[in-house]
């Protein structure tokens, strides 16, 4: 019996195993054979359990060994109709019958990873960090983990501005690709492309290690090769002051195309956009004015919030690319700006022996006008590189003014005028394994510039600065060593003439200087060693004076670079600084109406020495940013100088026969997260820092420390399809102690900002706040918020905003040097409201 | 002398005869090429691992064209590959490794280069067989519901994720085997995985190897050179710089790293 039960059993088990053969024939409604049709066995929810194919007879055969209850039979194949056939229908060797069906597609949505890595090339994938308030491709790239824009539109990556900035790899722009940047819509970029270790020289790719960084903007398919561009028109009027018409506007035609490339553009505002940025710096090699316009620029809040302007910018650049090696860039650029500016200010000195107030309120009007030229030719082919740029700048600006000095009255005027042309010449030839080049540069500035002073006399000072410079270079690599030598000879020849009632004056400066510059670097692997021990000879004459001197300028670094992932470097140099004429020269000189300096007259030389170390992460896997610096350098500048103020508040720093000798302390650690949640991204930065400064009190020399804190954080985050929001906190601290008294004194400042933006299929609503708050002392707390809608068409974007919504007028801060104390009051655009439209050429 | 002419003129009639028949076999031989057009064309994101200990992965854009007989698996270029049709070298400007698979020959070609240079290996094998193990799991990718599916290849265990409704026997590298084309595979020890990234209707351009200079190598011979590269670079380069290919044998003095490799072949 129990043998007849264990049997019994085992038959159970044993009979879903059980091995069943499924056959048959699969046609197409025509009866001819399909070969290569998928026949899946499923269950009862669809599961396939096993499959086979049909052979070019259309024959299918299985053999099932399965516990699993076979539900149905599903045939697919390419070109077919899917079949479905329930098993207790399916008879074993009949034929099935499928009909003939294109294939349809869905509408797939490419979905990319939003930063990938191959080899140094990083791209970031604009859609992935594009939000529907972001304008400009700047907008988009300041989210970017390891990048960052500054308020003057320089791009860095992990803290190093990036050294080129390409369209489609061509480089129309130069160092004036803020233009780019702030004018090309972000709607028109694919991708952004940042290239490390990037070697622009062709014909040095494989010879030389660079450490520069590239961006390259890479635009949809549908930008290239047409004319396009993006045009605004704004009208508003400031809230209580009718009269005073706002406006905006801007046209920039572009075109991006294999052979050519152009981007111009018109632009005009009077509603507090500086458009100088998108110029950038214009200072050349030879020198710069002694002489400024009057400025009274802020850091406490944005500039465009406290900046009263009118101002027109007219620039055309242009590339052609006549062969696949050869560019030839042509851009001209004209800025015309009229600014208006308010300032209170009362300055507390303590390194005074009795304790000195000063006390100003200016108004002013400065007109700024600008030109710029510059023509570059480059041929930059894989067996050498030749390029010459040709550039030149002219400023014509002037500016007047009234001024309470100590409650007097000062008239001002100042006209700084400008002329400079330069031109750099370089030539590059690769040789096998090694490489000889050929630079060459040389700048003419011609700065005449009158001043009106505090007394009502007129002071005209002419700087004319001629500097060439010429350096020949030779690379050569053997093995994983790379040795090269360079010689250079540079001469600088500066005529200095002030005339003023006080002084009629004249100085002729000349330097010239022989350096060598061995270089040896070793790659293994991972690791980068380098050592520069440069050698200077250097001839310095003023007036009668002359020197002759040897200098030793050394060079190390270590870089560790593992695939990008992690990077280390560790890096020392020594550089000396000749000294500015303004330095050297003991001509009294009025800097602005109430300001005189004079130098000691005497040759001497300052010398610059820094080390730092810095760590980066930059894990695109797991979108993981992160970085720490610490760095020490000294500055040994050839001035010490001893400040007086007199009763009436004028200001006159005299040089001391002592060397100025500063040292700074840094701190700095920065990690960015971005997680796909509610497409968050997290930062934290922080930075320590401690500054000594020797300072004359009294005829004796203090030294002075000043400590900085900084601690930063932000979150942006999408937490619905219709709403996103960003926002941040910033702790600044600062701290010294009064040279006299030793009073510790210290100023506190919190910034915050939350931004919510609320967006439907064809409309946006941006509410944006900032505020500061500060540890009292007569200084105000200010919360500012701005309102803006916009309404999206496919080319057209209608917009209504109001500025400055709760109608702040002023800011009041206070900030502190190691000897002084200055309150500021800065005025604040009103309330203002707009009305425009942008849109799409 | 007219029968000698007659000779050179028959000579030469036979001559053209012959040239005709090369010029009619050649245009029938890239005909029949020229039949297998992309008909389907698969974007991938393929991420590995380079070396054992490190933890570092490393990504790139890959596409698969499939034809009716034959498909296609190599590198593209994240914005440019499209506009370059396929014989275009512009298209291939930063190529790693191509898969050739033809399920008509059942063969398989995988070429790959390992420097800058134009030197590519390639080695030709059996299409590999696939023990596939369908199992329970559903997953959608980029809108298509896949199935799940397990096996294990030359050493690795791989995971599969496949779409009924593309019914391609077809996936990124070489893998296949399934009946729907395979959108997503990961191999179990993390260290390489291929994921779709989007799906585009055939371009109508011909399938067709990359025009290269191609060394015949053997499966084994390949790998040997791939652990070459991370273990004894200088022979490496002494490799790729295209002179006398050395015979690697055991006593190349081994270093820390561990290279990744994809499928090992005893």
């Amino acid at each position: 019996m129990r043998l007849v039960l264990t049997i019994f059993g085992l038959l159970l088990c044993v009979m879903p195993m059980r091995a069943q053969q499924y056959e048959g024939t699969v046609t197409n409604t025509e009866g001819r054979p399909i070969a290569r049709v998928s026949v899946m066995f499923t269950d009862s929810v669809r599961n396939p359990i096993s499959f086979t194919r049909s052979n070019t007879q259309g024959h299918f055969s299985l053999n099932m060994k399965t516990t699993k209850k076979i539900a149905y039979l599903l045939f697919t194949a390419v070109g077919y109709a899917k079949k479905e056939i329930s098993i207790a229908y399916f008879k074993n060797g009949s034929t099935v019958i499928m009909a003939e069906k294109a294939m349809e597609l869905k509408e797939v949505v490419v979905k990319d990873e939003p930063v990938k890595r191959s080899g140094d090339t990083l791209t970031y994938r604009v859609s992935a960090f594009k939000q529907a308030y972001d304008r400009s491709i700047e907008d988009v790239i300041a989210k970017m983990p390891g990048l960052r824009v500054d308020d003057k539109g320089i791009i860095y990556y992990n803290d190093q501005a990036i050294h080129n900035f390409y369209i489609e790899d061509m480089d129309m722009m130069g160092n004036q690709y803020v233009q780019a940047s702030r004018n090309i819509s972000a709607d028109r970029v694919e991708s952004v492309q940042v290239y490390e270790h990037h070697q622009e020289v062709k014909a040095m790719q494989g010879i030389s290690k660079s450490d520069n960084v590239a961006l390259n903007i890479k635009l949809k398919d549908n930008t290239k090769n047409i004319w396009t561009g993006s045009g605004d028109l704004a009208l508003g009027l400031p809230i209580g002051d009718a009269d005073r018409l706002l406006r905006e506007w801007k046209l920039s035609p572009m075109m991006f195309a294999k052979n050519i490339q152009t981007l111009s553009l018109y632009k005009s505002n009077n509603i507090g956009t500086d458009l100088q940025p998108e110029i950038g710096s214009t200072m050349g090699e030879a020198g710069y004015n002694l002489i400024g316009n009057i400025s009274y620029g802020t850091t406490f809040v944005d500039r465009k919030r406290s900046l009263f302007n009118d101002s027109y910018l007219l620039t055309t650049n242009w590339l052609y690319r006549p062969k696949r090696d050869t560019d030839l860039r042509l851009q001209l650029s004209g800025l015309l700006d009229h600014e208006t500016g308010e300032l209170t200010r009362e300055t507390h000195y303590s390194d005074q022996v009795y304790p000195v107030v000063r006390t100003e309120q200016n108004t002013s009007d400065t007109y700024h006008q600008e030109w710029n030229g510059n023509l570059k030719f480059l041929q930059n082919k894989s067996r050498y590189m030749l390029s010459n740029q040709l550039s030149a700048h002219f400023d014509l600006s002037h500016s007047n003014g009234i001024a309470y000095l100590n409650g007097s009255r000062v008239e001002q005027y100042v006209k700084p005028h400008e002329i400079q042309v330069s031109n750099r010449l370089n030539y590059l030839k690769r040789i096998r394994h090694h490489s000889v080049s050929f630079f060459s540069d040389f700048d003419y500035a011609h700065m005449p510039a009158t001043m009106q002073l505090y007394n009502q006399s007129i002071q005209t000072t002419q700087l004319n600065s001629m500097k060439w410079t010429n350096k020949a270079s030779y690379v050569h690599n053997w093995k994983q060593l790379s040795f090269s030598g360079s010689v250079e000879g540079g001469v600088l020849f500066q005529d200095f003439h002030v005339d003023s009632p006080d002084t009629i004056a004249r100085n002729l400066y000349r330097e010239n200087y022989l350096a060598l510059f061995p270089m040896i670097s070793y790659q293994k692997g991972s690791w980068h060693f380098s050592l520069t021990p440069r050698v200077r000879l250097f001839n310095q004459s003023l007036e009668h004076q002359h020197q002759l001197r040897w200098l030793l300028e050394p060079e190390a670094s270590i870089n560790y670079n593992n695939h990008g992932l992690f990077s280390h470097s560790l890096h020392y140099f020594t550089i000396h600084t000749m000294g500015q004429l303004m330095q050297l020269t003991d001509i009294p000189l009025y800097q602005n109406y109430a300001f005189s300096t004079a130098g000691t007259g005497i040759l001497r030389m300052g010398a610059f020495k820094t080390a730092y170390w810095t760590t980066n992460l930059n894990d695109v896997a797991h979108m993981i940013n992160a970085g720490i610096r610490l760095s020490y350098s000294c500055n040994t500048t050839n001035s010490l100088y001893n400040n007086r103020i007199d009763a009436d508040g004028l200001y006159n720093r005299s040089s001391r026969d002592r060397k100025n000798h500063m040292e700074f302390y840094n701190t700095s650690a920065n990690i960015q997260k971005r997680f796909s949640w509610m497409q968050t991204s997290i930062g934290l930065d922080g930075s320590y820092g401690m500054n000594t400064y020797p300072l004359i009190v009294a005829d004796n020399i203090t030294k002075l420390r000043m400590y900085n804190t900084m601690l930063k954080g932000s979150v942006r985050m999408k937490p619905m399809s219709f709403l996103s929001m960003e926002m941040g906190l910033e702790y600044n601290n600062r701290h010294s102690r009064q040279p006299l008294t030793d009073n510790k004194t210290t100023s506190e400042n919190y910034i915050g900002h939350l931004n919510v933006y609320f967006s439907g299929k064809q409309w946006l609503l941006s509410f944006t706040n900032w505020c500061s708050i500060s540890n009292g002392d007569g200084q105000n707390n200010v919360w500012l918020s701005d309102l803006r809608f916009d309404y999206k068409m496919k080319r057209v974007d209608f917009f209504l905003k109001c500025s400055n919504l709760w109608n702040n007028d002023k800011i009041i801060r206070r900030g502190i040097t190691v000897y002084e104390e200055i309150f500021s009051i800065y005025r604040l655009r009103p309330r203002e409201i707009m009305a425009g439209v942008s849109f799409i050429l | 002398m007219m029968q000698h002419l007659r000779l050179n003129h028959d000579l030469l009639l036979m001559k053209n005869v012959r040239l005709l028949f090369c010029f009619i076999f050649s245009l029938m031989s890239f005909s029949s090429w020229a039949e297998d057009t992309v008909q389907l064309r698969v974007m991938y994101y393929r991420i590995w691992k380079v070396d054992l200990d490190d933890n570092f992965s490393q990504g790139q854009d890959m596409t698969l064209d499939i034809g009716e007989t034959t498909s296609y698996f190599y590198y593209r270029d994240t914005v440019d590959h499209m506009k370059y049709p396929i014989n275009d070298s512009r298209r291939y400007k930063r190529a790693s490794y191509s898969v050739l698979k033809n399920i008509e020959t059942g063969k398989l070609a995988y070429s790959e280069s390992f420097s800058s240079k134009d030197i590519w290996f390639r080695y030709e094998e059996d299409m590999p067989q696939w023990e596939w193990e369908l199992q329970e799991g559903d997953s959608i990718i980029l809108g298509y519901p896949c199935k799940k599916a397990v096996a294990s290849f030359r050493g690795r265990t791989w995971t599969a994720w496949y779409a009924i409704d593309l019914p391609y026997d077809n996936g990124p590298w070489k893998l296949c085997g399934l009946p729907g084309l395979i959108l997503l595979a990961e191999e179990s020890d993390r260290c390489f995985k291929f994921k779709c990234t989007g799906i585009a209707k055939g371009d109508g351009f011909v399938i067709a190897e990359e025009d290269h200079h191609y060394q015949k190598v053997t499966p084994k011979r390949m790998q040997e050179i791939w652990q070459m590269r991370y273990m004894d670079p200088d022979a490496f380069m002494l490799l790729s710089t295209g002179r006398e290919i050395k015979i690697i044998s055991s006593n190349i003095p081994m270093r820390e790293r561990k290279p990744c490799l994809i499928e090992i072949f005893e």
